[in-house]
């Protein structure tokens, strides 16, 4: 643990009952390479293994099907190169700034025998370093409990997962594409942990000897809420990072890209924004969409709610005045979610509030509320991932195909479009 | 017990010598503990307690685990067993008193201490049964990696890789039995049965696959159950030489041995004078001295040994190692070149460790480089064992070939003759059993290995830095067809340029220069196997080369197609190299590999799509050409839009390595002679010691020998290149040094001759050097005629085998002329190769004159005479055809040696009467066979042998007045004498038509026939219903000679050409050798030898086969006057010619050798004739015999002749030979030498 002040304090906050594990790349142990898990008599079998705890196949999935093996490959295409040298780099695959998202990048110290930075995200990028618990998991009795004791990290903690995730995906105080990067070339960055989880694909079963080893896992939506709870809380705390550069502008990354790029006949304000048209705008959609998906449940009190909306403005609006009344608005809505975020780790929501919190969105949306397009694909993503746990027999996949149609491509996303495909389907469901 | 112990073990360290005898060993009684085997998993800490007395003393190790993973936990004893709880009190050393106590409380001992050498760890010399006869607790100790308990140690983790190893080819070496067995008429299953396996106490066992093949499993070569190879005494012989015919005389109750016929010599003195010996006891075939001499072989030299169910015979480079999984993960220096070992090459080659073990002697041999498996296992660890012939030869992927005895021989051999003991040879032959090593410097293991330091002063060849067996093995440098060293760019380099070879290419495997090790290609299943037993090696293959460089249409998707895949291949990708990284990788359109052994190499592949692909980087016109190559010969249009099913060359229709082949290597064969009285031990199964012994002798090893054949339906039946694979010929001296029989090539099980074929991949892929258009098509400049015929496999009569007697016919006799040593190597008389082994009988070959001996039996005017195995086919004028028994021409109890009846002539008549009988000749010509053994279901459907045809039956006889005589001689290759009563099947002359017919060439089932009005063309393909197709009209037609498209005649006029192309039109061309006396010719490669009387030899240059050239005539100073026949033939690497001399009789020439043709390794070679020696014979000499054709597998009609080593596979039929010089009309279609000259169309040019 070799982290700032910051994560302590919040683990104290939010998490008393879990220790903070450092990320991965951060664990202070030797990573032994994609090679050591990869042997066939391991877990680089061709097919799943009949009666095992675990298929074994794990890294065959990994490296044929899981887009993270190619992490570090797309290094060396003509693209990076593009970025690298517009960013005066020798080398994308051999920048630091790169490849700390982009592969396993440890300190040297802690790369093994056959590490090999070339694998990308490969196993330890996530299951942490396996120098303590290399030897100890094959056991047939080692349990998730012991490994996690030996340092493997512990993906089945939500805010664990969701803090690894969103590290690469979102950024954190080390790492961050920042808007020189994306200026670069490097493309912009979206998550939503329900919807990158399951186009990961799963290299493992969530059937009983999973459960029965200690392991854990959230449904897809409950995974959607806590990552979208994780994210909103990320993203502030990357405001609290990287907003002040002491330039004449602040990061540009922590805004909607879109408020800025996007053609010029193509006018984006609309009068339900709380700001002036023309004010380039923060990117806040996790936070903004979080709020229109809890004001349904029954578990937060109105004056909550509107105090939350409040800190979302007193932000935006802040975010035209100062740096300083950016993060001292930052600072504000991060206790908010946090202790939102308390409430609902422990709430457990049931189809009937899904569907509750489907509506409120496509209400939201009908309305136009989401005319940026950072806020429609990530209520998208939310129903795509909300829909399937309400009607998992594909009721209104029509409806829900008919949205993505229209956020498919964000050069080309038309605000009236997509608000029009969200009255359809709101007033499909009888509203 | 433990004090008795001690004091043996003390003894036995005093008198520890020579550790082979096994038998020897004393056993000491042990009572074991129980050592459970190694878990799959445990804590470090329990681990460690099982490691912790081990350390006390090891302190140190190089891999605790072995293994390069930390996942695996294991301590010492898991799997070496032994007592870790015994610990050496601090401060002892090994000096201290009690330490070896301590040791012995700790470790796990032998039961045959002295065998092991024990108390030394290193694996000792020649340990081969050792391990069959060791208790299974101490093999644990010694190898826990060893079959036989290997379950111990690694099973809980490695069940499925240990199950699929005992199977593997690598284990069972079924495919060296199989092919032995077959190819030489041991046993009739081409879905081979025998196989190397043993049970945990070391008894033979069968061997069973993981689940009964079902048909299609069955077709596709996956084999139920492999039995224990039998003690080569109790087999019954496949060969029908002479002592294994029935009668003779045996006395029944003297003759009960295996093995040791004649023991004290008593039966041989009750041998008549003049007596043919007698042949078996009452107890029938396999008993006395009458077994396989293969079988001997495979059970007792190291021809095939050891596999991985024994630790190599660590005594020479290239053989350390050890047993089991660690043959090949538990790496051993045996090479000091970085091509074949990697990085292990620093460590030197002589088997030494660098192990952090402090207790590891790092300066005694046979210990492993370190305490750790390795999947970078170096080529070298490979060549431990695939440097043996055959089958699986792969120096040749290094560039190497087997030594010859001849190049650079002044290095090789001694100055002064040696005269080796018995004692002497047999030490020599334990190490090495080739016969010539006994008597050359390298029979000196000091002198061995340090050969390649020989290198820098080397005239002829250059050696590799290993020596598996003893042997040498010489690089193969790029050479154009006359034998010119050339460099990459194609260019000459001099004999005498003293870098030239480091100028010339050596003609090692791309993929060798690279960077690649064997396991670079050949992943995990390709070493374990697929789980099957499997009897073929191709078959065992998963990797294909399509695999990983695609094809003209597609990219390769990296999964294995070979036959040995399961299911629907490997996932390449999948693969990392023992250092980690991905093994293949796709990045930004290229392909890349990553070097199994360098952690820092990697290449790109080159991508067949790429390589014709226009405007690709990687273009290659060659290559596209190749492969865009349309059918239509006419014009050779190709490109793009030459759809798939139109090409030439079709992946469908043959291999990559039909064309992607530098060289092969082709053994023309090997001499196995058996001796009575050489007491040695058995390699496999269950030892033991028994009193015969047969040597080794490789005689021809060629480098320039290309021919096509078709894989077996199982590999996809596809044109693939074929090699000569080590066909034998066999002798056998019983107990009283008496020559039963020599040089006999046994026949095969199918019938067919045991000059055994065998389609193969030479793995001597280069980028430049591949095959071009008139490798395999008759080219413009028609300069390739016998570059063709030896292509078609019709064979080129130059590696043709005489033996130790040359067969000459004369005016009244048959002559037996003695040309070579008996002793190995079996050098000609007067020869170079004589001169340096035999320094002393070549000064008294000098001293005597070059004179000769022979032995003789009276005969007619013998026109015409052919050994073929045991028997002498005679045309003898007046006398009419005789067959001679020759079995004991070499046989000093037999005073006439060349017999007409070997018993009651009322019990068989080998002679036929006719009026004049001019010539003979028989279509197999020099290979014997066997008809009825191919005819049976067995074979046809079973063994899937193509049938033989009726034609070899027969022996044709020209009779100057009768005309054409079909004899049928079957019965010689039954082993039955009795039957041997030969009758005219046919007298076939209408009309007079062959008045006069004075010489008979077979070409097929076509019969070119000598008369005084022409050449007449016969079709014999109903043997007994001849059809005379055309007249050839020359003057006096004296003989003929045939080579693929063309047939020699001489005639009055000297020497004329027909082109018989389509031999039903012959057609004679204008050009004309004129010699005053053109008797007899012989066509050698590009050279013909014309007997030319009083001009003595002309050799004609016929390189462009229908414009011969005169060459030479030589008359060796006047010495050759009358010169009426000629043959050539090869001895080692030199090419011999033997003239019958009419008056002067038999004269042997040397025609190429190291000091006077240095270009002497190139497929033709200029001939430089030297006298070396000669015998007059009484009367006239006429005539001679063939040498044995080594080369030739299917005559000029497409009917197979030698067997084809693998089930299925066999030479080109005619139509699949004609397809590669004729159009559909029949009509020759020629390529261009200057294959750039075709260049890229649209589309057809015709359209």
């Amino acid at each position: 643990m070799k982290k700032g002040l910051m994560p302590i304090i919040a683990a104290l906050f939010i998490c008393a009952a879990s220790a903070v594990q450092a990320l991965p790349q951060n664990d202070e142990r030797v990573h032994e390479g994609v090679a050591s898990c990869a042997n066939s008599v391991c877990h680089g079998r061709a097919a799943p293994k009949d009666g095992s705890d675990v298929n074994l196949n794990e890294y065959r999935i990994w490296l044929k099907n899981d887009a993270h093996s190619l992490a570090y490959k797309v290094l060396l295409n003509d693209k990076s190169k593009m970025i690298a040298a517009n960013l005066g780099l020798p080398d994308a695959h051999t920048a630091k700034i790169c490849l700390d998202c982009h592969a396993d990048n440890v300190a040297p110290e802690y790369r093994g025998a056959k590490f090999q930075i070339s694998d990308g995200i490969g196993c330890e990028s996530c299951h942490g370093g396996s120098q303590n618990w290399l030897a100890t998991h094959t056991g047939k009795d080692a349990t998730h409990p012991q490994n996690l004791a030996n340092g493997l990290y512990a993906l089945t903690d939500p805010d664990a997962k969701a803090g690894l995730c969103l590290s690469c995906h979102q950024g954190t105080k080390d790492k961050l594409a920042t808007h020189k990067i994306m200026g670069a070339g490097h493309p912009r960055l979206r998550f939503d942990m329900a919807v990158f989880s399951a186009n990961q694909p799963r290299h493992y079963d969530l059937d009983a000897d999973y459960f029965a080893r200690g392991k854990s896992e959230l449904a897809p939506a409950d995974a959607w809420l806590s990552g979208l709870t994780n994210a909103a809380i990320g993203s502030l705390e990357l405001i609290e990072d990287h907003f002040d550069r002491g330039q004449v502008f602040p990061e540009l990354a922590l805004f909607d890209c879109h408020s800025c790029h996007h053609g010029m006949n193509d006018k984006r304000w609309n009068a339900n924004s709380t700001l002036a048209a023309g004010s380039v705008r923060l990117n806040l959609s996790q936070i903004r969409l979080l709020a229109d998906v809890i004001e349904p449940l029954d578990l937060f009190s109105s004056g909550e709610l509107a105090s939350l909306r409040d800190a979302i403005n007193t932000i935006n609006n802040g975010s035209q005045v100062s740096v300083g009344q950016v993060k001292a608005g930052a600072a504000a809505l991060t206790l908010q979610l946090r202790s939102i975020k308390v409430v609902l780790a422990e709430a457990s929501l049931d189809a009937v509030a899904w569907a509750a919190i489907r509506e409120s969105m496509l209400k939201q949306a009908a309305r136009g509320a989401y005319s940026d397009f950072i806020m429609a694909e990530q209520m998208f993503l939310a129903l795509d991932t909300l829909n399937m746990a309400i009607n998992p027999n594909g009721t209104y996949q029509r409806e829900v195909d008919a949205i993505f149609a229209t956020v498919k491509d964000e050069s080309h996303f038309s605000p009236a479009s997509f608000k029009q495909a969200s009255q359809q389907f709101y007033q499909r469901l009888g509203k | 017990m433990k004090r008795f112990i001690h004091y043996l073990l003390l003894l036995s360290a005093l008198i520890a010598a020579s550790a082979y005898a096994s038998e020897k060993a004393h056993k000491v009684e042990r009572d074991y503990e129980f050592y459970p085997p190694a878990p799959a998993f445990q804590t470090q800490d329990v681990a460690d307690e099982k490691s912790a007395g081990c350390m006390s003393c090891h302190t140190d190790t190089d891999s605790k685990n072995m293994h390069s993973n930390s996942a695996v936990v294991l301590g010492c004893t898991d799997c070496h067993g032994g007592n870790a709880s015994v610990k050496i009190e601090a401060g002892m050393t090994r000096k201290t008193d009690g330490y070896f106590a301590k040791m012995e409380q700790a470790h796990v001992l032998p039961t045959l201490p002295d065998a092991w050498l024990y108390p030394s760890s290193a694996n000792p010399e020649i340990s081969y049964t050792l391990l069959n006869k060791e208790s299974p607790e101490f093999i644990r100790f010694m190898n826990p990696s060893d079959y036989r308990i290997v379950e111990d140690a690694c099973g809980s983790c490695h069940q499925k890789e240990i199950e699929a190893s005992k199977r593997s080819l690598h284990a069972t070496g079924a495919m060296l039995w199989g092919g032995a067995s077959y190819n030489n008429g041991i046993l009739p299953f081409k879905n081979y049965i025998l196989g190397e396996a043993y049970t945990r106490d070391g008894k033979a066992a069968a061997i069973q696959g993981p689940i009964k093949p079902d048909a299609a499993m069955t077709e596709q070569g996956v084999i139920d159950t492999l039995y224990p190879l039998p003690a080569w005494e109790t087999v019954k012989p496949g060969d029908i030489f002479r002592v294994f015919e029935r009668g003779g005389r045996n006395i029944t109750n003297l003759f009960p041995e295996t093995g040791i016929p004649n023991s004290l010599g008593v039966l041989q003195r009750l041998e008549e004078p003049g007596r043919p010996d007698f042949r078996q006891s009452n107890r029938g075939p396999g008993t006395g001295q009458r077994i396989s001499v293969p079988l001997i072989n495979i059970t007792k030299t190291r021809l095939n040994d050891p596999l991985l169910w024994f630790m190599g015979t660590n005594d020479q480079p290239g053989d350390y190692r050890n047993s089991g999984c660690a043959s090949c993960h538990v790496v051993y220096a045996n090479d000091r070149d970085p091509r074949h070992s990697g990085f292990y090459a620093q460590h030197g080659h002589e088997g030494k460790s660098i192990s952090k073990d402090p207790t590891i002697s790092k300066t005694e041999s046979g210990h492993p480089l370190q305490h750790t498996f390795s999947n970078a296992i170096p080529t070298s660890q490979c060549m431990i064992c695939h440097m043996h012939q055959p089958n699986m030869f792969m120096n040749t992927y290094l560039g190497y070939t087997m030594w010859d005895y001849e190049s650079d021989a002044p290095s090789m051999w001694p100055e002064k003759q040696k005269y080796p003991t018995e004692e002497e040879k047999h030490d020599v032959y334990e190490h090495n059993p080739e016969g010539a090593a006994a008597r050359g410097k390298w029979g000196d293991r000091d002198f061995l290995k340090n050969v390649s330091d020989l290198n820098p002063e080397l005239k002829d060849t250059q050696f590799a830095d290993y020596h598996g067996h003893g042997w040498n093995f010489r690089a193969i440098f790029k050479r154009d067809r006359k034998g010119n060293l050339l460099d990459a760019e194609g260019e000459k380099v001099s004999d005498q340029d003293p870098e030239k070879f480091d100028k010339a290419v050596h003609m090692s495997s791309v993929h060798l220069d690279v960077g690649m090790h064997c396991v670079d290609c050949h992943f995990s299943q390709d070493g374990h196997g697929n789980g099957h037993l499997q009897g073929e090696v191709a078959l065992a293959v998963e990797i294909d080369c399509q695999d990983c460089h695609g094809n003209a249409d597609s990219y390769p998707n990296l999964t294995t197609s070979g036959p040995a895949k399961l299911e629907n291949g490997r996932d390449l990708t999948l693969l990392r190299t023992p250092d980690g990284r991905k093994r293949f990788e796709w990045i930004n359109g290229k392909l890349f590999q990553r070097a199994s052994l360098d952690p820092n190499k990697e290449w790109e592949l080159s991508l067949v799509k790429d390589s014709v692909t226009e405007g690709n980087d990687h273009y290659n016109e060659k290559a596209a050409r190749a492969k865009l190559m349309s059918k239509d010969t006419d014009n050779l249009s190709w490109g793009e839009f030459v759809p798939t099913n139109n090409r030439a060359h079709q992946d469908s229709e043959m291999e990559c390595y039909s064309c992607h082949t530098s060289w092969t290597t082709s053994c023309g064969g090997c001499h196995l002679p058996i001796q009575a009285n050489q007491k040695t031990e058995r390699h496999h199964y269950e030892g033991g010691e028994s009193r015969n012994y047969a040597t080794y002798n490789p005689q021809v090893a060629r480098d320039q020998i290309f021919m096509l054949g078709r894989r077996g339906d199982r590999k996809g039946g596809k044109i693939a290149p074929v090699r000569s694979t080590s066909a034998l010929v066999l002798s056998s001296t019983n107990s009283n040094r008496e020559n039963i029989y020599i040089q006999q090539p046994p026949i095969s099980s199918s019938g067919y001759s045991s000059q055994a074929m065998n389609p193969h991949f030479p793995h001597t892929v280069r980028k430049t050097e591949t095959k071009d258009c008139q490798d395999c098509h008759v080219s413009d400049t028609n300069d390739n005629n016998a570059i063709m015929s030896q292509l078609l496999m019709f064979g080129t009569n130059y590696i043709n085998f005489v033996g130790k007697y040359a067969w000459v016919g004369s005016e009244n006799a048959v002559n037996a002329v003695d040309v070579t040593e008996w002793e190995e190597p079996q050098a000609v008389r007067g020869s170079y190769l004589q001169k340096y082994a035999y320094p002393d009988f070549y000064q008294a070959h000098l001293d005597k004159g070059g004179e000769l001996t022979a032995h003789t039996h009276s005969a007619g005017e013998v026109g015409c005479l052919q050994m073929r195995g045991e028997y002498l086919f005679v045309a003898e004028g007046k006398e009419g055809f005789s067959v001679y028994d020759i079995a004991s021409i070499d046989n000093k109890g037999v005073s006439q040696r060349i017999i007409s009846a070997p018993f009651s002539p009322l019990g068989h008549d080998a002679h036929i009467d006719s009026k004049d009988a001019s010539c003979m000749t028989m279509p197999s010509m020099t290979q014997p066979i066997a008809y009825e053994r191919n005819d049976s279901e067995l074979m046809r459907v079973t063994n899937k042998e193509t049938p033989m045809h009726p034609i070899h039956k027969y022996a044709f006889i020209t009779d100057r007045e009768e005309g054409l005589i079909l004899v049928d001689i079957n019965t010689f290759a039954d082993g039955e004498p009795r039957n041997n009563q030969l009758e005219r099947a046919l007298t076939w002359n209408p009309g007079g038509v062959l008045k006069g017919a004075n010489h008979i060439t077979m070409g097929g089932y076509y019969a070119y026939i000598s008369t005084p009005i022409g050449v007449l063309v016969v079709n014999l393909n109903e043997p007994l219903k001849p059809k005379l197709e055309s007249i050839i009209s020359v003057k006096d037609a004296r003989a003929t000679a045939l080579q693929f498209r063309y047939l020699y005649v001489t005639t009055a006029e000297g020497v004329q050409v027909v082109d018989v192309t389509d031999v039903k039109n012959p057609h004679l061309l204008p050009t004309k050798i004129e010699l005053a006396d053109a008797q007899r010719i012989y066509l050698a490669r590009t050279y013909a030898y014309v007997a030319a009387g009083k001009d003595g030899l002309v050799i004609l240059d016929i390189e462009q086969a229908d414009q011969p050239k005169v060459y030479q005539t030589f008359n060796a100073d006047g010495e050759i006057k009358d010169a009426r026949d000629v043959i050539v033939a090869t001895t080692n690497a030199s090419l011999f010619a033997y003239v019958a001399d009419g008056v002067g009789g038999l004269k042997v020439l040397q025609l190429t050798s190291p000091d006077i043709q240095p270009k002497f390794y190139g497929f033709s070679p200029e001939p430089n004739p030297h006298l070396i020696a000669h015998y007059q014979t009484s009367k006239p000499a006429l005539s001679l015999s063939r040498g044995l054709a080594r080369d030739r597998g299917v005559d000029e009609t497409g009917e197979q002749i030698s067997v084809f080593g693998r089930l299925g596979s066999r030479p080109l039929n005619l139509e699949e030979m004609k397809r590669l010089y004729l159009n559909p009309n029949g009509k020759p279609w020629t390529v261009p030498v200057d294959s750039s000259t075709l260049k890229r169309t649209d589309g057809y040019k015709n359209d």
